[in-house]
């Protein structure tokens, strides 16, 4: 008996303690919870690339390789986006070149003269041209921009941005393997790739796995255009790299 | 204790009498109308042609209440449910393909959103089926159309004739802009239906011949300026364009690209051939030689010289002739089971000199050459413009615009018999075509058999705008012509083209 009565005060405290513990949060959440939206900090803004133009985290990598021989410059974004409210003016902002990091030449690249966040606008576009150059076709330049503090933004935490160029080609990842594009050019070489990147409005031929007609299709035309190189240069066919004359087919140098 | 008890009992008790209250809702009833879709003694099972001829139901639609408070909707189910019309009877053609559908007519009461339904059943059939395809310069001229001819001698289970004319017009609003170049039915590999004329080419659909790619849509870039001269039909392969004295290989249904041959270039000739696990081959005018493509690939190859010493009286890679036709005839020996049954072409020497019969076994090119006659002494050769060759006897024909001649090869004593006239023009008509069956005709197996023997020859009247097809009766093993026409149709234009649709 004084065994079960002792069980009961155990139930009892814990009952209690229960109720409170459910009571007691519901007690606070009376508190008016205050927020305060505004900005306090001062206005700033950071650079990025534009994802559409497949830029990662910190630069954007751009080959003109697959691009015609004609293609002499690209143009290319960097987004500014600021932190703080919007004006109702236009406000200018300042990005500096950090010569530490910077491989390109002036010459190998054009930024607009002034840099401007429009009036109600968090965003701002800033046009690049990359020019492509001789010297890239076997190395790649980097321009490397900085926000440099003025009298309406200071730097955000993101302030920096690379654009880095080159006019080499690489070999696709899916050139050997499975879904081989090689399969209808044959071995790899760059005079190849270039011809083949020359021939017809498909420039990308990584993300042409398994799209047999394109590439068929591709492999056709970029063969018209080496028989009739050939034909224009009779003894003096187009040679890889290694010095050997190519040709378009599965088994094909 | 006791107390609560009789309280629980009486509000238990005040709970059921509560229960008998009438419910008095806050609804109204109404008295809806008459209204249903009486199925009684009515046709429920239409049959119609795919995309001609036109299907009418009228439904009995019983409705006590205002005619125009009704709305109709006609659907009919495939794999997807499509509108047909918002009409109270049904009238319409229907395009879907062969097969039988559910249609189904949903009448709504505007006032209360009621719905009354009703199916019916429609049986679409092919409307072209089994028979001789002819693609004919309309009257007018200038644009192509195309004729179904049904007849008994190749369709076993018909019992009469029948003809349908301008089938590609009806469907497609109108005539195909060129003159007739090609037209081709495959069943399989691949399996298309598609007609070439001298400025574009369309693919259409088998059972009903409506227009479903045209020229651009035809390949997978890049279509060159349309100027189609022949189709190079390679089973299993493709059917391949001759464009302008280029070659498209066709592959999955489209057209891939150019072929390339070497830095010497090349023109086709309009003519194509099938060669055993090869994706064709054709003759290069410009060169004068044989190229054969590789499967694939756009890059096709040329025949290597015969080995020192070899006997061949010709070399594929360098021909030094004008080809003047090439197609498949008779296997080597009889043996017309041959995968790769034997080639026979017809050359002219470039001063014009002389024509000549040669028998290719492309797969021997060392060896190549089963005959090479020389046949400038046969009547009216060197103006003849319609070659056709048998498939089960050493056999070979040609014609001129007035006379159509049969003749004998033998590869052994490497010669050709004295022509015989096969058939002859009326007065008024010139010959515009000739072509053999090779396939046995639908329903006629084994013994029974038509291929071989039926010719197709058609013929042209410039001054009363007439274009007929003669049906002759044909001699597998000696090509030789009954004289009197098995049966004769008229009333097309000029038939430049003619081929078997299969299905």
């Amino acid at each position: 008996m004084n065994k079960n009565k002792t069980v009961m005060y155990k139930i009892r405290t814990f009952t209690a303690i229960l109720i409170a513990l459910v009571t007691l949060p519901l007690l606070f959440a009376c508190k008016k919870n205050e927020q305060d939206k505004t900005y306090k900090d001062v206005n700033r803004i950071g650079i990025a690339g534009d994802p559409l133009e497949y830029a990662t985290a910190d630069s954007l990598l751009f080959s003109f390789a697959v691009y015609p021989a004609g293609t002499s410059e690209a143009p290319v974004s960097v987004i500014a986006t600021i932190m703080g409210g919007v004006s109702s003016s236009d406000r200018e902002f300042q990005l500096e070149i950090d010569p530490a990091k910077t491989t390109a030449m002036p010459a190998e690249y054009a930024l607009p003269p002034s840099f401007i966040v429009k009036a109600g606008s968090a965003t701002a576009r800033i046009p690049v041209v990359l020019k492509r150059s001789t010297r890239i076709q076997s190395s790649s330049v980097k321009l490397a921009l900085r926000v440099a503090a003025n009298a309406n933004f200071e730097a955000a935490p993101k302030s920096t941005f690379s654009l880095v160029w080159t006019d080499e080609l690489t070999k696709p990842a899916n050139w050997d393997g499975s879904g081989a594009v090689g399969f209808y050019f044959g071995k790899y070489s760059k005079v190849k790739h270039r011809l083949i990147v020359d021939a017809t409005e498909y420039k990308n031929l990584a993300v042409l796995s398994g799209l047999y007609n394109q590439l068929f299709y591709i492999a056709s035309r970029a063969l018209e255009d080496l028989t009739a190189y050939n034909a224009a240069h009779p003894g003096e066919p187009l040679k890889s790299e290694g010095g050997i004359a190519i040709g378009i087919c599965s088994s094909c140098e | 204790m006791k107390l609560s008890k009789y309280l629980g009992y009486i509000f238990l008790l005040l709970a059921t009498l509560a229960a008998c209250k009438k419910d008095n809702g806050n609804y109204d009833y109404k008295e809806l109308p008459d209204f249903y879709i009486d199925t009684v003694g009515v046709q429920k099972t239409f049959e119609t042609p795919q995309s001609i001829g036109t299907v009418v139901i009228t439904p009995k639609v019983v409705y006590n209440g205002s005619e125009s408070n009704l709305e109709y909707l006609w659907r009919v189910y495939g794999t997807t449910a499509d509108t047909l019309s918002r009409e109270k009877e049904f009238r319409s053609v229907i395009a879907n393909n062969p097969g039988t559908y559910t249609a189904e007519l949903q009448v709504k009461e505007k006032t209360t959103g009621i719905r009354a339904l009703m199916r019916y059943t429609i049986i679409v059939n092919s409307p072209r089926p089994y028979g001789w395809l002819v693609a004919y310069e309309t009257q007018a001229g200038g644009s192509t159309d195309v004729a179904l001819i049904r007849s008994t001698e190749i369709v076993k289970t018909i019992t009469t004739d029948v003809v349908m004319r301008n089938i590609y017009s009806e469907v497609n609003g109108g005539p195909l802009a060129g003159t007739p170049v090609s037209i081709v039915s495959n069943v399989s590999s691949p399996a298309a239906d598609m007609l070439f004329t001298s400025q574009t080419a369309v693919r259409l659909n088998r059972p009903d011949y409506k227009k479903l790619q045209d020229f651009n849509q035809l390949f997978v870039a890049g279509a060159p300026t349309p100027k189609p001269e022949a189709v190079m039909e390679v089973p299993f392969f493709g059917n391949h364009l001759i464009n302008d004295g280029e070659v498209y290989w066709q592959y999955s249904g489209l057209f891939i690209g150019k072929i390339s041959v070497d830095t010497k270039g090349y023109k086709a000739a309009p003519f194509g051939y099938a060669i055993y696990g090869k994706n064709g081959g054709f003759y290069d005018m410009l060169n004068r030689r044989f190229i054969y493509m590789e499967q694939q690939l756009s890059q096709a190859a040329t025949y290597a010289s015969p080995k020192a010493g070899s006997t061949a009286r010709f070399n594929l890679g360098n021909i030094g002739k004008d080809l003047v036709y090439v197609g498949i005839g008779f296997g080597q020996n009889g043996v017309s089971s041959n995968p790769d049954t034997y080639k026979y072409a017809f050359f002219e020497d470039i001063d014009k000199s002389k024509r000549w019969f040669y028998g290719i076994n492309f797969t021997l090119p060392d060896q190549p050459d089963l005959c090479m006659v020389d046949i400038s002494a046969m009547p009216n050769i060197f103006n003849a413009k319609y070659f056709e060759l048998g498939t089960l006897g050493s056999v070979a024909f040609y014609a001129n615009d007035q006379i159509l001649y049969n003749f004998t090869y033998n590869n052994a004593t490497n010669t050709a018999s004295t022509p015989s006239v096969a058939f002859t023009a009326p007065a008024g008509e010139v010959i515009t075509s000739i072509k053999l069956l090779k396939q046995p005709g639908s329903g006629y197996t084994g013994t029974e058999s038509k291929s071989n023997r039926i010719m197709y020859v058609a013929t042209w009247n410039a001054a009363t705008k007439n274009g007929k097809v003669y049906l002759l009766d044909a001699n597998p093993t000696s090509g030789s012509l009954m004289a009197t026409p098995l049966k004769v149709y008229d009333g097309f234009g000029k038939i430049k083209e003619m081929c078997l649709k299969p299905a």
